[in-house]
């Protein structure tokens, strides 16, 4: 604003001085001309005057010649009419000198005008005198007779005249004389005070042409200097527009996009440069019909002055924009994401000048956004689902889809349950965990890898709950989803199960059909399994279902960390079916923390003088009429209560003291606390921490017991009894 | 967007709510399902039905002693049936403005329906189970109900 | 500084917006000066009690707050207007202040946000 009118004052200032100096120069010319008129006229009066004061003397001779050739009777004609002349020229001169008096500005001046007019009237009697004289002249002056020569009548006339004329102007002429001089003197003044002021005034123009000089030369130097910084400042502006990364551009108030913009704006709406289109025609290729209509309508309203910019960036249609560009010469098509914000521009007056528009290429940012929300979103094809339940065993299948079901119930209730303090929510929180990490060790038992990512994505995200110091109901939201989810993936392999069994039934009752007819592989693992046992699929898992779990759990567990295992199973078709799903859980559980945690490898095994394959052995038992006993025993590398010190302490589950204070069954005890764990790395096999818990929570709520023996590098031994109340044993399904 | 993003917009506009216009945080309990039963409706609920990508509804049901306890924080101090209906359908119909502006067109939304009385149903979709998130504030116990499928 | 009293009309179908509004309000140069349901109420309102300031809620019965405006607007092009409402759609929003409203602010909001918007909208002018 203070620029603009500076801007304007030095517009303004030299063009103002410049007509002030001509004007007064020009003046001062024209007076000048008119003096030297003046002057000239002045100074032809001057001269006139001094030719006329000299006049009567010498017409006062030629009289005085003609009277004594008269006399004489001696030729006066050339006198005669050299006073004619004279006469004639002095009439002439008188007019002349009043032209030249009037000219000169001096007719109205009164000394000079009554100097005038004084011997113009003097020159009066004289001139008629004159003229009389030559009218009278007629005929021969002299008569030649006897006696001599003679004056003739005319010739006596003539003399009478001259003698008249000379006796009554002899006064008069010199008077004349005296009067011319007098005016002589008068005008050769004014010539001189006339000359005086020219040159002044020449002086003074001089001066003012001088001081013009001067001052265009300062103008036109303060011009350049402002040009230069003008020039500066227009590369200043070149470079900030050529650099900055945003394309920033300008709108006229016709929606005409200025011809200033940075270069970025070429690159990031690839188009050519914008200058002279509407913005409208800038948008149109990048934006549908609707976007590109409220673009337009939001351009308006910043035309509105009663509009407040501040109080609409919340609408602003362009804020985060999809463009697909076509493919060009340039560059291949691409889809990016643009963000437009814009701003008023003012002008001195207050006035809405410009709407500054500034683009911004987000697609970065956009993209990274998406990528995680795609990483969040799961996806597997329903082929792999299928294989998945083509490998599994019907019965086990189903077994373990229910438990999934009375898994995620279980979670459910426990959200359900009132309580929103932090310590609640954290028991909720690592209840939900232990029932996500049975249903994935059942479900890597099984194979089913579909479940397994489920239950560890859930798993996941309880665990980065418990590292959350302040937890609040909103944080379980993705977990109730992902329970949802959970559920829904189960009752659609539920489905796709049935599906699987009519078609495996079905080919089994065609078996006069040769397989090859079916296409499937399916078909040929049908063979192994009897068509009839599908129809039985009761909840309740055969022992030797058990064994083929854990057998298989062993081989998935030890491959991936270089041991091997074997297993021995022993009185699990004993189990009965009340403690079925309790002791395969546990069972389950304490086969993964063996092979994880207690068999070592095969290297470590060797230096110990151990055999390379590790024994781990599973034995059910009726221990007395009162309970039972599940024994799950490793030749592994034992419990060390130094090292579950030190890790008791390192998770914060132990101060030093109580540190100092535990004795060895106090350690042992502590690998049964939540959030315990001896695996320094998280894996799915290995766990988080919280297998033993599990079994211990579990063994509780059935009234058992557990014991641990151990030997440092030799063994560990849990044995676990549980009460025999035939009837009401706890199970999974009743709890649920 | 997935829907535990969609839930959490709704979850975060609910206590967005409470922030802003009670000036009171409310808190969230842990959200769970509604296995094989309909969430418990109660004195007033507000209803907005969602259509487009998904399909389904967000409701959000209080107390009456909640409610009125809102008004007085609004400095209100008519607690009229009309000003409580007023005040929950303000509340879902925030949440669909809100919802509209996060989700874009993919979502076409309802305008928001009042029921009254615990003994009210709610137009569930067939196959949903609908996520309950229990909204407490001050000893108020209000529910979140996003069912979308 | 002799700020002009600006006199404040409240249009909203909610009854509790409209009195949490009114006792938001806590600018001096702003004085309420009463409320209105609908659209039509807020016209015979507005020859009634003749509002400098209006704030606007968007979809209500009778007459929505749009149409509202332009015909406040045709009535008083100086009115001032700040549509308060859950942003649905910005074409709705765009539409709305095309139509003669000055402002848009997003419903749920705070009393602060609210006194922001309305020292905004008063100050737009000066």
């Amino acid at each position: 604003m203070a620029r603009l009118s500076l801007n304007q004052r030095v517009q303004w200032l030299p063009l103002a001085v410049t007509a002030l100096c001509t004007t007064a120069l020009a003046l001062l010319l024209f007076s000048g001309v008119q003096l030297a008129a003046r002057l000239q006229s002045a100074s032809s009066a001057l001269q006139l005057a001094s030719a006329l004061s000299s006049q009567p003397q010498l017409l006062r001779s030629e009289l005085t010649l003609i009277q004594r050739g008269l006399e004489t009777q001696t030729y006066v004609g050339d006198s005669l009419r050299s006073l004619a002349a004279g006469r004639a020229s002095s009439n002439h001169a008188y007019t002349r000198l009043a032209t030249a008096m009037h000219d000169a500005g001096l007719a109205t001046r009164s000394d000079t005008a009554a100097l005038y007019t004084q011997a113009r009237t003097n020159w009066q009697p004289l001139d008629s005198g004159l003229a009389g004289l030559e009218k009278s002249r007629s005929g021969e002056l002299y008569a030649d007779s006897a006696g001599g020569s003679a004056l003739t009548a005319s010739g006596t006339a003539l003399k009478r005249t001259v003698d008249e004329l000379l006796a009554s102007q002899s006064r008069n002429t010199s008077a004349l004389a005296g009067e011319l001089g007098d005016l002589a003197a008068l005008l050769r003044a004014a010539v001189v005070h006339d000359g005086q002021s020219l040159r002044a005034l020449l002086l003074g123009g001089a001066g003012l042409a001088s001081l013009l000089l001067a001052m265009m030369l300062y103008f036109a130097l303060r011009a350049g200097k402002a040009a230069r910084a003008a020039g500066e400042a227009q590369r200043q502006i070149g470079n900030i527009l050529g650099t900055v990364r945003e394309g920033l551009f300008l709108i006229a108030r016709d929606g005409r996009i200025g011809g200033a913009h940075s270069d970025s704006l070429v690159a990031l709406l690839r188009a050519p440069a914008p200058a002279g289109q509407t913005f409208e025609e800038l948008l149109r290729p990048l934006v549908d019909e609707k976007t590109l209509l409220a673009a337009s309508k939001f351009l308006g309203l910043l035309w509105k002055d009663k509009v407040n910019e501040e109080l609409i960036e919340s609408v602003n249609p362009l804020n985060q924009i999809e463009v697909n560009f076509h493919k060009t010469l340039g560059a291949a098509a691409e889809q990016r994401y643009l963000s437009f914000s814009f701003r008023r521009a003012r002008a001195a007056s207050g006035a809405t000048d410009f709407v500054l528009g500034v683009v911004a290429d987000v697609t970065d940012r956009v993209l990274l956004q998406r990528e995680l929300e795609q990483l969040r979103a799961n996806n597997d094809s329903h082929s792999a689902l299928l294989m998945q339940l083509l490998q599994a065993e019907p019965l086990q299948l189903q077994s373990f889809l229910n438990n999934v079901e009375v898994g995620v119930r279980r979670s459910n209730a426990l959200l359900r349950s009132p309580g929103i303090g932090s310590a609640e929510l954290q028991h909720k929180q690592q209840g939900v965990f232990r029932e996500m990490h049975l249903l994935k060790g059942e479900a890597a038992s099984l194979g089913m890898d579909s479940f397994v990512e489920r239950t560890h994505a859930i798993e996941e995200l309880l665990a980065s709950l418990r590292e959350k110091s302040a937890l609040a109901g909103d944080d379980f939201v993705p977990v109730v989803v992902k329970l949802d989810e959970l559920l829904g993936h189960k009752q659609l392999i539920a489905a796709m199960q049935e599906r699987v069994d009519q078609a495996k039934s079905a080919a089994a009752s065609a078996d006069d059909i040769p397989p090859e007819h079916h296409g499937d592989t399916a078909v040929i693992s049908t063979r192994t399994q009897p068509a009839a046992a599908t129809a039985t699929a009761a909840a309740a898992e055969r022992p030797a279902g058990l064994e083929q779990t854990l057998q298989r759990l062993a081989r998935e567990v030890s491959a991936p960390g270089g041991r091997q295992v074997r297993l021995a199973c022993e009185g699990l078709d004993r189990i009965p079916a009340d403690y079925a799903a309790v002791v395969r859980d546990i069972c389950i559980q304490m086969v993964r923390n063996a092979i994880a945690h207690g068999i070592e490898e095969r290297e470590q095994r060797a230096a110990a003088g151990k055999p390379p394959t590790g024994a781990i052995r599973v034995r059910f038992a009726e221990a007395s009429p009162q309970e039972y006993s599940l024994l799950i025993e490793d030749d592994g590398q034992g419990l060390d209560p130094a090292r579950i010190r030190d890790r008791a302490l390192e998770r914060g589950l132990l101060d030093v003291e109580q540190a100092a204070a535990l004795n060895q069954s106090g350690a042992y005890r502590m690998i049964f606390q939540p959030g315990f764990s001896t695996a320094s790395e998280v894996t799915e096999h290995a766990g988080r921490g919280v297998g033993l818990d599990i079994v211990n929570t579990t063994v509780r709520e059935c009234g058992g017991r557990i014991g641990i023996s151990t030997q440092p590098g030799k063994y560990t031994r849990f044995k676990m009894l549980l009460p025999r109340h035939d009837a009401s044993a706890p199970s999974h399904s009743s709890a649920a | 967007m997935t829907l535990e993003t969609e839930v959490g917009v709704f979850v975060s506009g609910v206590l967005n709510y409470f922030g802003t216009t009670v000036q009171q945080a409310a808190q969230c309990g842990t959200p769970h399902l509604a296995l094989g039963e309909r969430p418990e409706m109660s004195d007033y609920t507000g209803v907005i039905q969602v259509s487009g990508k998904r399909t389904g509804l967000v409701a959000f049901t209080a107390p009456k002693s909640m409610l009125s306890v809102m008004l007085m924080r609004m400095q209100e101090t008519d607690m009229s049936h009309e000003n409580l209906c007023d005040l929950v359908g303000e509340i879902a119909n925030t949440l669909s403005g809100n919802a509209r502006r996060d989700f874009g067109h993919q979502f076409q939304i309802s305008v928001p329906e009042v029921v009254s009385g615990r003994g009210g149903t709610l137009a569930y979709p067939a196959q949903g189970r609908p996520i309950v998130i229990p909204i407490e504030w001050r000893n108020y116990h209000a529910r979140l109900i996003v069912c979308l499928q | 500084m002799d700020a002009p009293l600006h006199r404040l009309l409240v249009v909203d179908d909610s009854n509790v917006i409209r009195k949490r509004i009114e006792r938001a309000n806590e600018l001096p140069e702003i004085e309420f000066v009463g409320s209105a349901r609908n659209g039509r109420e807020a016209l015979e309102l507005y020859s009634l009690l003749r509002p400098t300031l209006v704030t606007m809620d968007l979809t209500m019965p009778e007459m929505d707050g749009a149409e509202c405006v332009s015909k406040l607007v045709q009535r008083d092009p100086g009115i001032r207007i700040l549509v308060i409402s859950a942003l649905a759609d910005k074409l709705t929003a765009i539409d709305a202040l095309e139509k003669g409203a000055s402002g848009f602010l997003c419903k749920p909001f705070t009393d602060r946000q609210l006194n922001d918007a309305l020292r905004k909208l008063i100050g737009a002018e000066s």
